[in-house]
């Protein structure tokens, strides 16, 4: 898989580059709006990450352009404008999805990960990790092929933990994931700990490893090792 | 009180006082007029009089000729005596005024002592007439010069009520520059190129404002988005001892406050721009349905109680983000400051929408929370933005907000404006 990510701030691009680059992915990475033009047009990518804001030109035009160039490739916009009607622009050019700076990076992995299913894997569209697989249309758990009932919060957490296995997730990350802009309307970080605690239960009475993992002080880690 | 209804008082004032003053100019200067006819009168009288008794014939006309022979005797008076005398009339039994002239006359056959007398009646024949024209033309003159003050005034003040007209159309978020007619009167002209300047100074702020909250939630949003990525790739190390977690959360944490502060004030500034011009109507249960169903998983979680009492049946004209961003706030405000099983009531009533959560007692005034940054609890994690933004969304769409706190009980009430 070949990555454009189109960032001119180098040092965040580079930790956007470090953390996805562990799912053995090839990224490119362009600082300027000519830079990633002439990339876009020279070659093909599977997926292109695109700053809104970038020196020489906006991101939108990028967009349209990637999108007229290249109707396979997945398109997530991030940016730092935070208003609806941006969002509404973007995904009407043709984006796939949106996300707003300053996000977590498990969380534009997750939405990554959910696009490259979404486009590569139209049909049949499973995760497996170990003994767990996920049917993604239905929404269904299967550990070692026999069904786990989980609640939509659960199977959230569980999809979220699997698509950024071995890597660590602060609460913060995955409350922001589960509740979303809602998050901050309540304590929700003691809430990531019940709902983690009874998604290990489930898995661990079928029979499951204990593969989510607690990382003192800061989260989780979902770890089949 | 309008400008054309105080410059018409003034001058009807003005007026009712012209008009009693010159009403007793006229009657001064008729009443000596006449009074100088009557004199002229009673001596051409004496002169005919005198003549008379030349001719040996004396008249006697009571009361108005009394001619009176003086035996020898030398006469007192000396001249012409004029006065004003009351004569008792017999037929009409009343006193009625005369004017007298009494005189000496020196005939062949001695002194005769002469009162002539007329009668002062006549003054308010002629007095009435000439009063009762001269009101009428006063009165005339008041009520043309005020009709015609009335519409100059009208008229002069013409420019000045366009500008103002225009004025009241003029909105800084929809950026359209107020265009003012000119006048021929300087004040005017210099009144309006006032508000020219004005207008552009307030534009030229507003827009300086927009680029810096634009600026603002961008240029901030990049950096905290790097510390954010930085942190996360230290969270993944495996040499973190308790000490250095316990500072990596806590800055974690910042970013998130800061990230939602950033998010909340530049809404705020955006609330006004044209952004949310665009407005539909909308049917209140529909969104708050929206909200209600993206709280139920927070709600369950809290184990708190939601009901939906009474759906509100009425609809608004207002922009359908701002509608969901004021439901959502709202109902995150009742569910962040309650406790754990506590509840949420929402009911509506004719124009009203009613959100009731317990919780803890403000130690504040209620109204004071709608202020920014205003916190009822300084140590719960929240950035005291949500109830400023709820205010302004409310007050910019003609929604009347109110708090009220009964101890444990916080009810805040919408009332929308009937469509």
């Amino acid at each position: 898989m070949k990555f454009l990510l189109i960032e001119d701030e180098s040092s965040l691009a580079e930790e956007i580059v470090n953390f996805i680059c562990a799912e053995n992915y090839l990224v490119e990475t362009a600082s300027t709006y000519n830079a990633a033009y002439q990339k876009i047009h020279l070659y093909e990518y599977d997926l292109a990450i695109i700053d809104i804001t970038l020196p020489g030109g906006t991101g939108w035009s990028l967009v349209e352009h990637l999108r007229l160039r290249s109707p396979e490739t997945g398109i997530i916009i991030i940016t730092a404008k935070n208003s609806v009607s941006d969002k509404i622009q973007g995904l009407q050019l043709g984006a796939d999805d949106y996300l707003t700076k300053p996000f977590h990076l498990a969380e534009l992995n997750a939405r990554i990960q959910s696009i490259l299913r979404r486009r590569k894997f139209s049909g049949d569209n499973k995760i497996v990790a170990g003994p767990i697989r996920i049917v993604i249309e239905k929404r269904e758990v299967y550990l070692h092929d026999v069904l786990i009932p989980l609640t939509r919060k659960e199977y959230d957490l569980l999809l979220y933990c699997i698509t950024n296995q071995e890597r660590v997730l602060s609460k913060e990350s995955i409350a922001e994931h589960i509740w979303g802009d809602h998050a901050d309307a309540f304590d929700s970080l003691d809430f990531v700990y019940s709902q983690i605690k009874n998604l290990r239960k489930k898995l661990l009475a079928a029979g499951g490893p204990d593969c989510i993992k607690a990382v003192y002080g800061i989260g989780y880690k979902f770890s089949l090792v | 009180m309008k400008l054309i209804q105080k410059v018409n008082r003034k001058y009807a004032i003005f007026s009712i006082f012209l008009l009693v003053a010159g009403l007793a100019i006229i009657y001064l200067a008729v009443m000596y007029y006449i009074g100088q006819e009557i004199d002229e009168e009673l001596f051409t009288t004496k002169i005919n009089v005198i003549k008379s008794i030349q001719t040996g014939n004396i008249p006697q006309y009571y009361p108005f000729i009394e001619v009176k022979k003086l035996n020898n005797s030398v006469p007192e008076i000396r001249g012409d005596i004029l006065t004003d005398v009351n004569i008792f009339d017999v037929n009409e039994k009343e006193y009625d005024p005369f004017r007298q002239l009494v005189t000496c006359y020196h005939g062949k056959e001695g002194y005769y002592l002469i009162t002539l007398r007329l009668d002062e009646i006549q003054k308010g024949n002629i007095l009435l007439p000439v009063v009762i024209t001269g009101a009428f033309l006063l009165l005339l003159a008041v009520v043309l010069s005020s009709w015609y003050v009335n519409r100059l005034s009208k008229k002069l003040w013409e420019p000045f009520y366009d500008s103002l007209r225009r004025l009241k159309t003029f909105s800084v978020a929809n950026r359209k520059p107020v265009v003012f007619q000119p006048s021929e009167v300087v004040e005017f002209n210099d009144l309006n190129n006032c508000l020219n300047e004005l207008t552009q100074a307030v534009f030229s702020d507003y827009s300086k404002l927009q680029e810096f909250s634009q600026n603002a939630s961008h240029e901030l949003q990049t950096p905290l988005a790097i510390i954010r990525a930085k942190l996360e790739a230290l969270y993944q190390r495996t040499d973190l001892d308790e000490s250095i977690i316990a500072h990596l959360n806590s800055i974690n944490a910042s970013i998130s406050r800061l990230a939602v502060i950033y998010n909340s004030l530049t809404l705020l500034t955006r609330l006004q721009s044209k952004e949310y011009d665009s407005k539909s109507l909308l049917r209140v249960k529909d969104i708050l349905k929206r909200i209600t169903d993206e709280f139920t998983d927070i709600v369950e979680t809290r184990e708190i109680t939601l009901t939906l009492e009474s759906t509100p049946e009425f609809s608004i004209l207002m922009n359908e983000e701002l509608l969901v961003i004021l439901f959502s706030n709202l109902m995150s405000n009742c569910v962040k400051h309650n406790h754990q099983k506590g509840y949420v009531k929402i009911l509506s009533t004719e124009q009203k929408l009613i959100f009731q959560n317990s919780g803890h007692p403000l130690n504040k005034p209620p109204a004071e929370m709608f202020y920014r940054f205003m916190k009822g609890d300084p140590s719960l994690q929240s950035t005291g933005l949500g109830l400023s933004i709820v205010k302004q969304i409310c007050d910019s769409n003609n929604i009347e907000v109110e708090y009220i706190n009964e101890g444990n009980i916080h009810t805040i009430t919408l009332t929308f404006p009937k469509f």
